[in-house]
């Protein structure tokens, strides 16, 4: 069930329509039940999977709430290794296996090693972390367990963040489960406005981005260095867009209940560094590994090599939780890399000028980079990205020729001329909106956010712009496939 | 406008106030959508362009030869060497993606009602594989084209046949949300057609040949095998047409490569057609007679020429176009 499709709209007016009917004591009761069904509406089974990470994490997290010493640890281990070894099977075990046959093969043994094809249940990453960072939390004694078997699963469940997120955290979300969250016309008139702004993100700019980048992508050989450099870029809005507008749809559904979930997106494509690129971008991602990964292996508090190799090592494994591939974990890697060479120069005291100019050069760095890490995140494997990055490096030219052939890609004939500078056009508003709120109008949220009829002519203007310029028929979100 | 604050609607809000509210939204949403849609079906045919389409068709002050069809005749046809073999000057090319004969009547429909003269000489495409299908929605253009009573017939044509949710679903998408980009883009959009059109006729994009191997594998597509009524009726509504309007028409099976002809199913379907035209005295020119549908570097895939093919074709089919529209205006006289 999509959030951008007719049947996930009337379940989330029959579920808002409940919560409120209902007397509170039901509310949690009816929304995990919604939430299961929403699980199942994908693959049915895959609901008993989701089940056994629920169960291990709430009796572990009981058990180590009545521990001392070393069982404590003991017990968080257990309870670590035993959901990420559900993981493991599900996600890794294919890619485990392709990558032991590989070896054999470049051993000069003979491939017997089986491969497992097994489907990933969908948003196993996202629930999997946010079970871990309840087991943590109580391991450390900031979160009490919770005794309540179902809310605790609600926790894991609720459905708007159940598939692709925000990972939240039990003190940010298990308490307003408990609440009575009574009706608020603010609520819902934002959590409309952030719907219609997410549809929007991902209907309008990365629905319509992905047209042109899977049908390049699609066909990498046969492409000229400039198409291969534009479907790049275009894949970079697309997934900002994607994403981005998943986060704000499952944040405005949970609004209209009165439940707020962390904001996940604060514009990372303005940031003026790769540091804080990864303190706007999948916020809720980026502070599971800073608090969980980065932070117990030292974090910065160490020498200077060794403060390195955490950030290396945290990005890898953020790059392997993205995917079972190569091309993830050599694109966490390469910002792992980029972080460190931040700091190196930042620590020789080599900084750009702060001024416009020095602003600019440091926003097309970070442009550049992030652009060229994106393309080891969309391509099947690492000979194909560096076939396209060898392309783009010797075969773009911007002759009249090369930019007509390019813009053919969004349709293959003279529409594409139409689509292209309507999708232009429609990125452009999407940008300027956020540079408005960035660098314009700074308060300009706080303004929004308390005026119903900025927000009623919003909403009522975003609904217009995605049926007349959406792609209508639903589109998976990238981030599904995590 | 009064600013109504968060705080405010906070103390005396219920689920009520949510549903009106709500509803409120989605009631202004729909009339601003609905305002924006009529404006735009009743005026959009005029910002298609004048040298492409159905309104380029429309715009000509005279048309001896008119050449309608799908995106096979116009990757068969090249209008400037047709132009320059055959002599005739008022010729003109319609063409949109994936358009049948129940759309190529409702044009010849249109251009009977509209212009004073009837095009005096109509080659319709009879793409054997077409006949079998029931009519479809078609390529977003043709809509874009279509004057407003067009449109309602191409409404109510498709909603007669698709009765289902996804058939609602996907005129709302036809009428809602397409063309829209060719509105916001107008300018830069028309001039570029301009640049890429000649009567009607592209020149924009050069389709390569196939490979071999390529060539080897290609299968035949079709979504029915027995003539469609609403198809034949198209098809007989054509001929009807032409003799009430006095204009001549020929139907051309553009070439298609040997491995898709082979398919005893387009065969089939070849033999049907050929056989409603009989059953009318109408002529039929099988395009694959005279071409070299084995030479993989003529066709771009399986249902259409490469660039070097359509040369080819077109040489190939002035001299007997040339001699058509020689011996109907010599009849007329």
């Amino acid at each position: 069930m999509l959030f951008n499709s007719l049947q996930f709209v009337l379940f989330f007016i029959v579920v808002t329509t409940l919560y409120y009917a209902l007397p509170w004591r039901w509310r949690w009761k009816m929304l995990l039940a919604a939430s299961c069904v929403f699980y199942m509406a994908f693959i049915p089974a895959y609901i008993a999977i989701l089940l056994v990470t629920i169960l291990i994490d709430y009796f572990m997290a009981m058990v180590i709430a009545r521990s001392e010493g070393r069982r404590r640890l003991t017990c968080l281990q257990i309870s670590i290794v035993s959901t990420c070894a559900v993981l493991f099977v599900f996600k890794y075990c294919g890619f485990f296996s392709m990558t032991v046959r590989e070896l054999q093969g470049l051993m000069g043994a003979a491939q017997s090693f089986p491969i497992a094809h097994i489907i990933l249940p969908i948003g196993l990453s996202f629930h999997t972390f946010q079970s871990l960072s309840y087991v943590i939390e109580v391991y450390r004694g900031k979160q009490e367990p919770e005794r309540n078997f179902g809310l605790y699963s609600l926790y894991v469940m609720f459905y708007p963040q159940l598939v692709a997120g925000p990972i939240e955290r039990p003190q940010n979300l298990l308490h307003q489960f408990r609440e009575d969250h009574r009706f608020e016309l603010p609520n819902l008139s934002r959590g409309l406005a952030l719907i219609a702004w997410g549809l929007f993100q991902k209907m309008v700019i990365a629905d319509r981005c992905a047209i042109y980048v899977n049908r390049v992508y699609g066909n990498w050989q046969g492409q000229i260095g400039l198409s291969l450099l534009l479907a790049t870029i275009l894949f970079s809005i697309q997934i900002y867009a994607d994403f981005s507008g998943y986060s704000s749809i499952a944040i405005g559904c949970a609004r209209v209940m009165g439940i707020t979930l962390r904001s996940n997106f604060n514009h990372p494509y303005f940031s003026a560094s790769f540091g804080e690129f990864w303190r706007r971008w999948h916020i809720s991602l980026s502070t599971w590994f800073r608090d969980y990964v980065y932070i117990p292996l030292g974090g910065s508090r160490v020498s200077r090599p060794r403060h390195y190799f955490n950030l290396f090592v945290t990005f890898c494994i953020s790059g392997l939780w993205h995917g079972a591939n190569w091309t993830f974990v050599f694109w966490g890697a390469f910002h792992g890399l980029l972080l460190i060479v931040e700091n190196l120069l930042a620590g020789l005291g080599l900084r750009l000028p702060a001024n416009a100019f020095g602003a600019v050069i440091r926003r097309t760095i970070l442009l550049a980079g992030v652009c060229f890490g994106w393309i080891f995140f969309r391509a099947p494997s690492l000979h194909e990205a560096a076939f396209i990055v060898h392309r783009i490096a010797t075969g773009t030219s911007f002759s009249l020729w090369s930019i007509g052939a390019a813009l053919s890609g969004f349709a293959g004939d003279i529409s594409s001329v139409a689509i292209g500078i309507s999708t232009f056009l429609l990125i452009a508003i999407m940008f300027l909106v956020e540079f408005g709120q960035e660098f314009l109008f700074k308060n300009a949220r706080e303004v929004f956010n308390n005026s119903l009829n900025y927000q009623f002519f919003a909403t009522g203007a975003l609904f217009n712009a995605i049926m007349l310029f959406g792609v209508l028929r639903p589109q998976a979100f990238i981030y599904f496939q995590f | 406008m009064e600013i109504v604050t968060s705080n405010e609607a906070k103390n005396e809000a219920t689920p009520r106030h949510g549903w009106f509210y709500a509803g409120k939204l989605a009631l202004v949403s729909l009339i601003v959508l609905l305002t924006l849609v009529t404006l735009k079906l009743l005026t959009e045919h005029r910002l298609a362009p004048k040298n492409a389409g159905l309104q380029g068709a429309l715009a000509q002050p005279r048309l001896d030869l008119l050449l309608i069809g799908s995106s096979h005749t116009r990757k068969s046809y090249d209008m400037r060497l047709l132009e320059r073999e055959t002599g005739i000057s008022s010729s003109f090319l319609i063409s949109y993606d994936n358009a049948d004969l129940s759309t190529m009547a409702q044009m010849l429909d249109t251009m009977a009602a509209t212009l004073d003269r009837c095009p005096r000489h109509v080659v319709v495409e009879a793409y054997s594989a077409m006949l079998g299908r029931a009519p479809d929605l078609q390529d977003p253009r043709y809509f874009l084209d279509a004057p407003p009573s067009l449109k309602l017939r191409i409404i109510q044509s498709y909603f007669a046949n698709h009765k289902s949710p996804g058939g609602v679903l996907d005129l709302f998408d036809l009428v809602v949300n397409r063309g829209n980009d060719e509105i916001v883009s107008y300018p830069v959009y028309i001039h570029a057609l301009k640049m890429a059109s000649y009567k009607g006729g592209r020149t924009d994009f050069y389709f390569p040949g196939m490979t071999a191997e390529a060539f080897r594998n290609l299968q035949a597509k079709l979504n029915g095998t027995d003539p469609d009524p609403s198809q034949v009726a198209a098809l007989n509504h054509i001929l009807d047409l032409a003799a009430l309007n006095h204009f001549q028409v020929l139907f051309i099976d553009t070439p298609m490569p040997r491995p898709v002809i082979s398919d005893p199913r387009i065969q089939a379907l070849k033999l049907d057609f050929q056989k409603l035209l009989a059953a009318r005295g109408a002529i039929y020119i099988d395009g694959d007679e005279r071409f070299p549908v084995d030479d993989p570097s003529l066709f771009s895939d399986s249902n259409h020429l490469s660039s070097e093919g359509r040369t080819e074709f077109t040489h190939g089919i002035s001299g007997t176009l040339k001699a058509w529209v020689a011996s109907g205006s010599a009849s007329a006289q």
